[in-house]
Parts: C-alpha cells; structure tokens; sequence
C-alpha cells in the first residue's frame, strides 16, 4: 500500500524534483506537496485504488499528513482486512 | 438511466414553484430598488420547509435526500423572481446548514439547527477576507487557543447574509499551526464581544441579498464553537463549496427554465415583419441555444446531486457543473434581453434582473478562472 500510494503523490503531486524520493513520513502539507487540491484528486485515486468511499469528515490534516498517515488511515478503514489496490 | 422524478417528488416541485410564484415575488421591484432583505419571505420560506430541507428530522428538518432539495431549489428558481432571497437561503443551506449536520457536534446541532429550520436564526458563512479572495484558504484571521476559548482576530468581506445573520461560520489559522493544517472554523454569535458587523455595499444584482464586512477584535469564543476538530477548515469549507457549487446553482436551472418559457410565449407572440418572430431562425436559434444550455446545466447539477447522495467527493463534477451553469444564465439571461428587444432593456420588465444576478454566479463560490484552475488540476496539468 505504502509503494503504490508514494508512486502516485512521486509521479502526480510532486512538482519540486529536489523533494524526491519521497519518504513515507514527509509531511506533504508543510512541504507544500498537498494543498487542497491536490488532496482531492488523491481522495479520487485512493476511492478508485482501494475501493473505499471517503465523506466529507474524512478529509482532515491529519489523515493525509504523510504516506505514513494516509495508509494508517486507510487501514483503520478495514480492520482486520489488507486494502488492496485494484487494477 | 432512470431520469424521471417520483410521484412525490413531481408533487413536491409543483407545490414549491406555485408557492414561489405566489409568495416570493411581491413588491419585488421596489424592494430590489432599496436593497431590502425580504424577511416576510424568508420566513414564508421557512414555513413551508425550505430551510429544512437538508436537516434531518431530529433536528427539526424534512431530512430530504440531496436530488429531492436540488429539484425544490430548481423549482423556487423556476417561480420566484427574487434571486438575491434565492442567493440568501442557497448560502445558508449548503456553506451554514450543510457544515452543521455533516461536522458538528451534537450539541452544536441542537443549539443552532431548529433555529435556521424555522427562519427565526440566520446564518452566514465567513471565509473570504481582503487579502485572500479566490486565494480563500491563505487568509490572515488567526485563532489563538487560550485555555477552554480561542480568542479570534482578523477581517472579512463580501459575507452574504452577514447584515441580517444571527451567528456566522468563521474560518481562521490556528496562530500555533502554520498553513492549512491550522485552519479551523468557529460559530460566533454577531452579537459576542469583540464582532463589528457591517453593511451597506451596493451591489448590482442580488440586491435583495445583504452583504457586508465582519471585523473580529479579541472575539473570545468558547472551544465549545470549534465546528469539527482543530485543522478541519479545510475539510468544511471544500465540503461547502461542493454543495454550493451544485445544489446552489439548481435555482439557476430554474430561472433559465422561467427564462426560456417567458421568451417562447413572447416570440410565439409577438409578430414582425408579418409573423412571430419566433419563425425567424436567428430568434428561434437562440432559443434552441438556450434549451440546450438549460438541460444541459441540469444533467451536470444532478449527477453532482446524485453523487453527493452516495456518500462520494465530486470536485471536478461539481466545479463543471458551477462553470457551466453560471456562465449558461449569463448567456441565457443576455438572450432573454435581446429576444424581448427594446422591452428587455426596460427595468419595468422584470427582465434585465436576472442579466445583474446571473453576473454575480460567475463570480461567488469560486470565479469561473477558479473552477476552470480546479478541472484542470483534477485532470492532472
């Protein structure tokens, strides 16, 4: 989950080569990674990878302050159950 | 595909474009000239449900799903000809209501809830500020946490509603938490200590609706006030601005529906040159036009309906469905003036209105240059 999800914010939401490879724990707001819009279009790929459904009460800081954060996140989603990627 | 309405749904659309047409429109005119807030209206509109229409039962509300509340607030635009009360209520329902049901707590529910329900309580939302417009989430208003209270500081502008509101929903970083991170949104009551409301801008269209400036001086408000956790801004206001950006823009659909009927009577009537003017093809067209810019706006608007129903984000969706509605009204607004000719240009006719109100749509909830920053974000450029 962590590859997949750092693959995608590497090749589609960083846009300072000097920030890259990306670390599972950099913090994508401070770093100016994620910004409120590049949140949303990582909600639209993590719904479509992972087939969760994210309400408007889940898109706080702290569930998208890192690869780290956001895959806690995800987990916490399905207990006792690995989110896969699909396709 | 099923596009057809349910028995209850024609029956309730009905009723809410009879009771705009009879109920919304009196004395529109004179109250336009003065900039008037129509509090008659507004709480007519209460009484028959519209504030109510997103909030659940408990709390007062119809509890109606997303589609049903879209096709009533089409149906107040097809009736009613006051788009600044339209403006007014749309901005409480989907950026005050809307905040409250989906992030707040239960307490602030009940506090705040049965209140706007039943028109006795107006709110308003709170975001833009002199320095951070369409930049609306870099803003200078700082929240400083002082043991159980934050003590607010900062300026905003242009806040629909705010002259007549009893409580706004304020956003403000968080002094100790730089960056989006730290934004966070508070209620606050006009009336507490440290809040200067005012009003009085002249505006050119939604006259009806009351704008004004918000000055926070040391407002100390209860941690209590906090909608959401510390950091959730921007979750509330993207939240917001989804559903204003498809729901609010439904009332628009129909005053574009009002608009193509009222041009199809007169170019089916009114005769030149030895016949309607609706046979000649530069009329007709137009009007074609303007059907199609109107079913158009309509399937945008409800699939962003239907999938906020589902539970889901729709940003792109519901940034082209804002795009595209509101530039359409400006349009069909302009083909409305120029099918009536002459008449059209008149103030008495009612219908150069709707060209001043429509302007506005292009410009609240995100300027059109934003929606079209926003899709081609979502798009990946």
């Amino acid at each position: 989950m962590e590859t997949v999800i750092n693959d995608y914010i590497s090749r589609e939401l960083v846009h300072d080569p000097a920030l890259l490879p990306l670390a599972d724990g950099t913090p994508l707001l401070e770093t100016g990674i994620m910004d409120s819009l590049s949140l949303l279009r990582l909600v639209v790929f993590l719904e479509e990878r992972f087939g969760v459904t994210m309400g408007d009460t889940d898109l706080l800081p702290e569930n998208f302050s890192s690869v780290n954060a956001i895959c806690a996140y995800l987990r916490a989603r399905q207990p006792g159950k690995q989110a896969t990627a699909h396709g | 595909m099923d596009f057809s309405l349910s028995a209850e749904q024609r029956e309730l659309t009905e009723a809410a474009a009879g009771f705009a047409r009879g109920k919304l429109n009196q004395d529109l005119a004179k109250r336009e000239a003065a900039g008037e807030f129509p509090w008659d209206a507004w709480r007519a509109c209460a009484d028959f449900g519209i504030q109510g229409l997103p909030v659940p039962t408990e709390l007062g509300g119809a509890g109606s799903d997303v589609l049903t509340t879209a096709l009533v607030m089409e149906a107040l635009g097809y009736g009613c000809r006051d788009n600044g009360l339209l403006f007014s209520l749309n901005a409480q329902m989907w950026s005050v209501e809307l905040p409250l049901v989906i992030f707040g707590t239960p307490e602030q529910q009940r506090a705040y809830l049965p209140g706007l329900v039943s028109g006795e309580v107006i709110g308003g939302h709170a975001m833009t500020e002199p320095g951070s417009g369409s930049d609306a989430l870099h803003m200078r208003s700082r929240a400083e946490r002082r043991g159980d209270s934050y003590v607010l500081n900062g300026a905003k502008q242009y806040i629909t509603n705010a002259p007549v509101a009893d409580f706004l929903l304020v956003y403000a970083a968080l002094a100790d938490r730089p960056g989006l991170a730290g934004l966070s949104t508070f209620l606050v009551d006009v009336s507490a200590p440290g809040v200067v409301v005012s009003g009085g801008f002249e505006k050119m269209g939604l006259r009806t609706s009351p704008m004004g400036e918000v000055a926070l001086s040391d407002c100390r408000v209860p941690a209590t006030s906090r909608l959401g956790p510390e950091g959730a801004g921007m979750a509330v206001f993207n939240s917001s601005m989804e559903w204003e950006r498809s729901c609010l823009f439904a009332s628009a659909a129909g005053a574009m529906r009002r608009q193509l009927e009222e041009c199809v009577a007169y170019a089916r009537s009114r005769e030149q040159f030895g016949q309607p003017i609706g046979k000649f093809q530069a009329v007709a067209g137009k009007l074609a036009d303007m059907y199609v810019r109107l079913e158009a706006a309509r399937l945008l608007i409800y699939r962003v309906a239907w999938l906020k129903q589902q539970g889901r984000p729709a940003p792109a969706e519901a940034a082209a469905a804002k795009l595209f509605t509101s530039e359409a009204w400006v349009r069909s607004s302009q083909d409305a003036i120029q099918t009536h000719g002459a008449w059209g240009y008149l103030k008495e006719a009612g219908i150069e209105r709707d060209l001043r109100d429509a302007l506005a749509s292009t410009i609240y909830s995100g300027t059109s240059e934003i929606q079209r920053v926003v899709l081609a974000r979502m798009l990946g450029l």
